[in-house]
């Protein structure tokens, strides 16, 4: 008996080795339910005033509506809650009509719930208030001037595309202020405990439920003011084991997985029936350097280590995921400069150590995280081979993002390898953190104090389209050639689906567009 | 891996009385723990050798052959950054021997003596060693070696401290419960009435009969040691890339593990094999010198 | 007997407060810090100062830690900084799925185990015994972690036998939670259908984190059978002429339970130890993972209640394995 035990097992364990047939099995979930394996073991709340990972964010813009939205092809606001608006002739204050509508508790949406929604963001102050906070001075600021009118006075000019930025965020989101108020207690009067894990939107979806690390259920709302949604149920399933997410779209439990690595989502392409689908983010991955720690201080050792870097072979780690651009602002955004004069190059770099007077090379350490985005350890592995080569020992700590950013925050790493999101998407944004130091930021943490930072408060005031575009190409340049920033990659996002899945894309900002459109075939 | 401690290691275990030969015999004659001493044997010898048994450097990224499936050129084929498998295993053997042999050293050089000294002495500072064990003991290894190490920063040497912090605790206990049973023995007693100083009482009598049982809990204890390591590089808490350690390959190569299965399977498999010697050789050992053990059941 | 448990306790919760003070004090120098782990890398400055002061964490460490005692003797154990919910919430949330995980690998390791031992003990020497100790060898010595991931590929993705990660098919709706364990909780609802689908998510999760369970009860059974086969009064009853069967199970296997008895405690005592990284495989919503993210995001008040959490368990389960010592043995007595 036990013999026959063994063999089991040996051709048990053979069948493990050979590859799984191609192909996909049958569906298992009903027509009229999407099922979306994602990771949400890192989402905090799903209070628009506190929701700040890409998880929780994404998940809110289905739950709320906030005044706007973007366009696709984010060039431009389209209506949401708000129909139509008026900007003042110098750009700082936007009167919005709002159009009938209801929240999910059968409350009407009104002026008075988009006033409570924006200065609840002041209140709070949590983590993507100063989205808010950084382009309206106070929560004065937003006023109700009739019960379907709001107007909304700006710090500064403007466009209208910045306005969006503001206003389409889902910090902004318009909660409804009988049923946050209901659910207030003494010691939390905003409700955002409440709020956490319960809704109070007129988005397309209700929430059911959040069970911690398990998943999320939202249903249709039957009386959205753009119609119901097609799919009836939308399950988010927590599986943090890219593996896992794959296992379980191969097998039909899921219809949409999020979180595949990058040859994962290779193998996903070639099999028939199921779809990937891709698309360039306005995020970016960069090794930075401390101007504080001595070599650094050289412009010269910067661009050493911009040259002795191998862009082809990262961009292999990433199974060609990637754009391998190097200025700060990603492609497919306002003003993106395409220029990428870094290319190995290790006699330029050792040339350039010489030139610093470093000839002889360093030491240094180079701080990588764990956990964020796969190939990470692996390209910062490269990097070390890389940088011998110029004569720089590196020492590479594997370490968990918010170790990392302990020690990045307050100025005492050396090299790290880290990665930007755009808050909202324009420049602006990106100017700021990487190119002000008076922003606190990165230019700040890695104390790099520039004078192209009076460039970037220029920038963004100005109101000429072509002008601050070539503001903006002038600061990306600044940075390139000077700045304390390898960037390597902007990653592209890529969901894979099965293939009667339609109208879910991947978007540049969330991690995909509405899918209150989405059908089933 | 040193291998001076081990000759000096057999060369000791060459001078003791023939009863320990006898222990070590009867060890060698039991087919189990035969196997793992020559598991363990032959593991010592590749990790020796790693230098000359290794076709590539272990560390040496190759980006263009990434991903190879074993061939002739790499036998267990290369991993995500174009590695050569096997040679990171054969460097990865002589990590997972260092992990093992300085946490076993550490805990055991920290557990044994206060655990023989408080419970010979018995006393306020005998209760204090059980509330401190206690607290320790209130606490899974993993967990307790995970926040350590992540309160030391994650490298291989605070590695072997954390798993040592959290292992000394049993070593202690147990060599405390021997010393407590042999200080009652009559020919301690003698030793102490013919006016034997403590220390001499404990270096020559009690610490002898605490060897036996310290070195067989910690034969056993030695593959959990392997594993908890392993565990410790798996969820990112372990030794630091581009160190070739085992659990760290598995880790990384668990995301390959569909299509690329050789990437973890190999480094699994090594340490595996690797845990299995120990474990027979605890086995044997166990069965060898455990006196309740020998010789029953037939 | 009752002063004796008084006195255990006491004891126990000694200990524990040792306990916290240590784990207060290592999650405080842990380099990073809990606010920047939970608002990321791209919150401003003054926001993290904002959420720094909101929860205290600007305050000395001692002050710091006698708030934390005084809301615990009120019975709080304060918010989670990464779920922005109750840490008791938290606690009744995952651990039951920990509870059940963990029982039932508990329930395999020893029934299985138990088999193993005394089918190796009864046939000690011959090499069906060395074959079974080599299997089980072989079980004690693969990473858990591993095991999981090859018996998911094998069973769910390339047989397709079992269902994948999770703790209930996706459609199956959870039903309505009584004791928070879903098995049970589907017992009582009479909803069969929910009862199957979470014993199959169970059964893989559960194989894997008792395995090493299973090996550990078999050795020791099988040693402690082998060391009561010894005895006389066995031999005695053989010679009686009974059944094997008899002598084995009835004479032998009474008497030889009680170390047994201990590891099977200690080990379940341990699974928690085994199910951080089972739970990380199998994305189970246990108090492993929540643990791991705990320690991951330094979310303190989440890691003080673990803490508390586990290092009650165990003190339990050492008394309660401790008093079955007595009631089997009536000799022990307790002082």
């Amino acid at each position: 008996m036990h013999i026959r035990q063994v063999l089991a097992t040996l051709v048990l364990v053979a069948l493990a080795i050979v590859p799984a047939a191609a192909g996909a099995a049958p569906s298992r979930v009903p027509a009229n339910v999407l099922v979306i394996g994602t990771v949400i073991s890192d989402s905090v709340s799903l209070d628009p005033a506190q929701a700040f990972e890409f998880s929780t964010t994404w998940v809110a813009r289905h739950l709320y509506d906030t005044l706007v939205d973007f366009s696709r092809d984010l060039s431009r606001p389209v209506p949401q809650l708000a129909t139509s608006w008026t900007a003042s002739a110098d750009l700082k204050t936007y009167t919005f009509v709002l159009r009938p509508a209801k929240f999910h508790s059968g409350n009407t949406v009104d002026a008075n719930a988009v006033v409570f929604s924006i200065r609840r963001v002041f209140a709070l102050k949590l983590a993507p208030s100063s989205i808010v906070t950084e382009f309206i001075k106070s929560p004065d600021d937003v006023v109700a001037i009739a019960p379907d009118r709001v107007r909304v006075t700006f710090n500064q000019a403007m466009p209208e595309v910045l306005m969006t930025c503001v206003l389409a965020n889902p910090v902004t989101s318009v909660v409804d202020p009988a049923l946050v108020r209901r659910n207030a207690t003494a010691d939390d009067p905003q409700g955002n405990r409440w709020l956490t894990d319960h809704d109070a939107g007129s988005g397309p979806y209700i929430l059911i439920g959040w069970n911690r690390n398990l998943k999320i259920e939202l249903k249709a709302f039957d009386n959205y003011w753009r119609g119901r949604p097609k799919m009836g149920r939308v399950f988010i399933q927590d599986m943090p084991e890219p593996t896992a997410q794959l296992l379980a779209l191969q097998q039909g439990d899921i219809d949409v997985a999020m979180n595949l690595l990058p040859a994962q989502y290779k193998q996903v392409a070639a099999q028939p029936g199921f779809a990937v689908k891709s698309t360039p983010t306005f995020s970016l991955r960069y090794l930075t350097m401390n101007v504080g720690f001595e070599p650094f201080a050289k412009v010269q050792v910067r661009n050493a280590i911009k040259y002795a870097l191998d862009y082809e072979a990262i961009k292999r780690l990433y199974e060609d995921t990637i754009d391998p651009g190097q200025t700060i602002v990603p492609a497919g955004m306002f003003a993106h400069l395409k220029d990428r004069p870094y290319q190995r190059n290790l006699d330029r770099a050792r040339a350039l150590m010489r030139e610093a007077g470093y000839e002889r090379g360093f030491k240094a350490e180079l701080m990588v995280p764990v956990g964020i985005d796969p190939p990470l350890p692996d390209v910062a592995a490269k990097m070390k081979e890389d940088l011998a080569q110029i004569g720089i020992e590196v020492d590479v700590k594997v370490l968990r993002n918010a170790d990392i950013l302990a020690v990045y925050r307050t100025q005492k790493h050396q090299l790290a390898i880290q990665r930007w999101g755009a808050d909202y998407p324009d420049p602006d944004n990106l100017a700021k953190a990487f190119a002000d130091f008076d922003s606190r930021v990165l230019a700040w943490r890695n104390q790099w104090d520039h004078p192209v930072k009076g460039k970037v408060k220029q920038a963004v005031l100005e109101r000429d389209p072509a002008k601050r575009e070539a503001l903006y190409r002038e600061i990306q340049k600044t940075v390139l050639d000077e700045g304390p920033y390898a960037i390597f990659a902007y990653p592209l996002r890529q969901i894979a689906m099965r293939a009667g899945v339609k109208g879910l894309d991947p978007s540049a900002l969330y991690q995909t567009y509405d899918f209150s459109n989405v059908t089933k075939e | 891996m040193d291998s001076s401690t081990l000759r000096s290691a057999t060369d000791r275990a060459a001078v003791r009385p023939p009863r320990r030969v006898g222990a070590v015999g009867r060890t060698l004659r039991n087919p189990l723990s035969l196997a793992g001493v020559l598991i363990i044997g032959a593991l010592i010898v590749l990790a020796a050798l790693a230098p000359y048994l290794a076709p590539y450097n272990p560390i040496q990224t190759d980006v263009i052959n990434r991903l190879q499936p074993p061939s002739r050129a790499h036998v267990f084929g290369t991993d995500a950054l174009g590695r050569d498998i096997l040679s990171r295993i054969l460097y990865g053997t002589r990590i997972s021997l260092r992990i093992a042999i300085l946490t076993a050293v550490i805990a055991t050089s920290i557990g044994a003596p206060l655990g023989i000294i408080t419970g010979y002495f018995r006393g306020r500072v005998d209760d204090l060693l059980m509330r401190v064990t206690d607290m320790f003991m209130a606490f899974p290894r993993l967990i307790l070696a995970m926040a350590i190490a992540a309160a030391l920063r994650p490298t291989l040497e605070n590695v072997i401290i954390a798993i040592s912090l959290a292992a000394w605790p049993a070593y202690a206990r147990l060599a405390r419960s021997v010393a407590l049973a042999l200080r009652e023995e009559n020919y301690v007693e003698a030793a102490r009435a013919i006016g034997a100083g403590p220390l001499r009482v404990l270096a020559r009598h009690v610490f002898p009969g605490v060897v036996s049982p310290v070195t067989i809990q910690l034969s056993l204890d030695m593959g959990g040691i392997i594993l908890t390591a392993a565990g410790l590089g798996f969820i990112g808490f372990g030794a630091q890339p581009p160190t070739p350690e085992w659990g760290v390959m598995i880790s990384e190569g668990r995301n390959y593990i569909t299509q690329q299965w050789w990437v973890s399977t190999f480094p699994g498999i090594a340490i595996s094999l690797f845990v299995l010697g120990f474990n027979m050789l605890g086995d044997g050992i166990r069965d060898a010198m455990d006196p309740r053990l020998r010789g029953r059941g037939r | 007997m009752w002063a004796y448990i008084v006195r255990r306790l006491v004891l126990a919760s000694i200990a524990i407060f040792g306990v916290l003070v240590i784990v207060f004090v290592l999650s405080h120098v842990i380099p990073g810090d809990p606010v920047v782990a939970i608002l990321g890398g791209q919150a401003r400055e003054d926001v993290v100062e904002a959420v720094r002061q909101r929860w205290g964490l600007d305050r000395p460490l001692h002050e710091q830690f006698f708030r934390f005692v005084g809301r615990l003797a009120r019975g709080d154990l304060g918010t989670s900084l990464a779920t922005n919910r109750p840490v008791a919430t938290d606690l009744r949330d995952f651990f039951p799925a920990t509870i059940e995980l963990a029982t039932t690998a508990i329930l395999i390791g020893a029934g299985a185990g138990l088999a193993v031992g005394i089918f190796s003990a009864v046939a000690h020497g011959k090499w069906l015994d060395h074959v079974v100790r080599f299997l089980s060898l072989i079980g004690l010595s693969m990473p858990v972690f591993w095991l999981g991931l090859v018996l998911l590929l094998l069973l769910y993705a390339r047989l397709g036998w079992l269902p994948g990660p999770g703790q209930l098919d996706i459609f199956v709706s959870r039903p309505p939670a009584v004791t928070g364990l879903i098995t049970v909780d589907a017992l009582l609802a009479r909803d069969y259908g929910a009862l199957g689908s979470a014993l199959s998510h169970l059964l893989l999760p559960a194989l894997v984190l008792g395995s090493h369970a299973l090996v550990g009860i078999a050795r020791i059974t099988r040693a402690s059978m082998l060391e009561v086969l010894g005895q006389d009064y066995v031999k005695v009853a053989r010679a009686k002429g009974l059944a094997e069967r008899t002598v084995i199970l009835r004479h032998a296997l009474k008497n030889a339970l009680l170390p047994i008895i201990t590891v099977i405690g200690i080990y379940y005592g341990g699974l928690l130890e085994g199910a951080v990284l089972t739970e990380t495989v199998f994305a189970w919503p246990g108090l492993g993972r929540y643990a791991t993210n705990a320690i991951l995001s330094q979310d303190f008040a989440a890691i003080m209640g673990v803490t508390i959490l586990i290092a009650l368990i165990f003190s339990l389960a050492n008394l309660i394995v401790d008093l079955a010592y007595g009631l089997l043995n009536p000799k022990i007595r307790y002082g």
